[in-house]
């Protein structure tokens, strides 16, 4: 099922994705990647899930959420040279109903793009 | 009276196990590490040596979101050395990160103030520039990579 253009959907930022200085482009790059629906639980649910589910190995540590909205991405991937179709598809898995994942092969220019884009959300206990 | 003794074959000292056989004595490979580590230091300074070694020694198999993140590839940790060698050090260290692939990747901004980036695969590298290009290099081609983004 797609993921309408207007909800916002996060990415999950860890302390192998930024180190107190940068954030890495990685974190976007790629193909399925990755990310939870706030439509279906909202920011504020979305840090005990995390911390209690992922937090491995030992030091792993969950920083941030990235948000974006879906329309924005799709229309950063179809403004980008050469153009990318992007869209968001429903996966619920057991421990996280919101799962997502952005379809289309995310090049390193355009996880730039994206990373510029995103709106960051810090976690309180960094 | 003198009496010759017949002649004994010669045998060496010791003889290495068979593992070590073929490899270098472990003074070499001491000395050969430590300069690995200082190569880290200098070029990576602290936090980003630290970073590589929790990478190396926590992020085994399976790390991550979703079970999915690869333990740290030690043909990028190659890649990434032999990059560093031709790197001309500098007070702007990079920033050092684990991609889910299990690549080492590093980022930081250029004299023009543009954001560099080398993801190290087993291939070789991959790099981006801010407002300029992306690409692939293989292994050969890392030392004149190193020398072309430090400009």
């Amino acid at each position: 099922m797609h993921v309408a253009g207007e909800e916002n959907v996060v990415r999950a930022m860890w302390t192998d994705k930024y180190d107190g200085e940068r954030f890495s482009a990685s974190a976007f790059k790629g193909s399925d990647l990755s990310v939870s629906r706030l439509a279906v639980i909202s920011l504020d649910d979305h840090w005990p899930l995390f911390r209690d589910r992922v937090q491995f190995p030992a030091g792993r540590t969950l920083l941030a959420f990235a948000e974006i909205n879906v329309s924005k991405l799709a229309a950063l991937g179809r403004t980008h040279a050469p153009q990318i179709t992007l869209w968001v598809d429903a996966v619920p898995l057991d421990w996280n109903p919101a799962h997502a994942e952005v379809r289309g092969n995310v090049t390193r220019g355009l996880a730039n793009r994206i990373l510029d884009a995103v709106e960051v959300h810090w976690s309180q206990l960094r | 009276m003198t009496k010759t003794l017949p002649p004994r074959a010669r045998q060496s000292a010791y003889t290495p196990n068979d593992d070590l056989s073929g490899s270098l004595p472990s003074s070499i490979r001491m000395a050969d590490e430590f300069h690995r580590e200082e190569l880290l230091m200098e070029k990576l300074g602290t936090r980003g040596w630290g970073r590589l070694l929790y990478f190396q020694r926590c992020y085994s198999q399976g790390w991550g979101e979703n079970g999915k993140g690869q333990p740290l590839s030690p043909r990028s940790v190659e890649a990434l050395f032999r990059f560093l060698e031709a790197l001309p050090t500098s007070e702007n260290k990079p920033s050092v990160f684990l991609t889910d692939e299990g690549n080492v990747e590093l980022g930081w901004e250029n004299s023009a103030d543009a954001a560099v980036q080398v993801e190290f695969t087993p291939d070789g590298a991959e790099y981006f520039i801010e407002r300029g290009t992306e690409g692939t290099v293989s292994h050969s081609g890392l030392a004149g990579l190193a020398i072309q983004l430090a400009r």
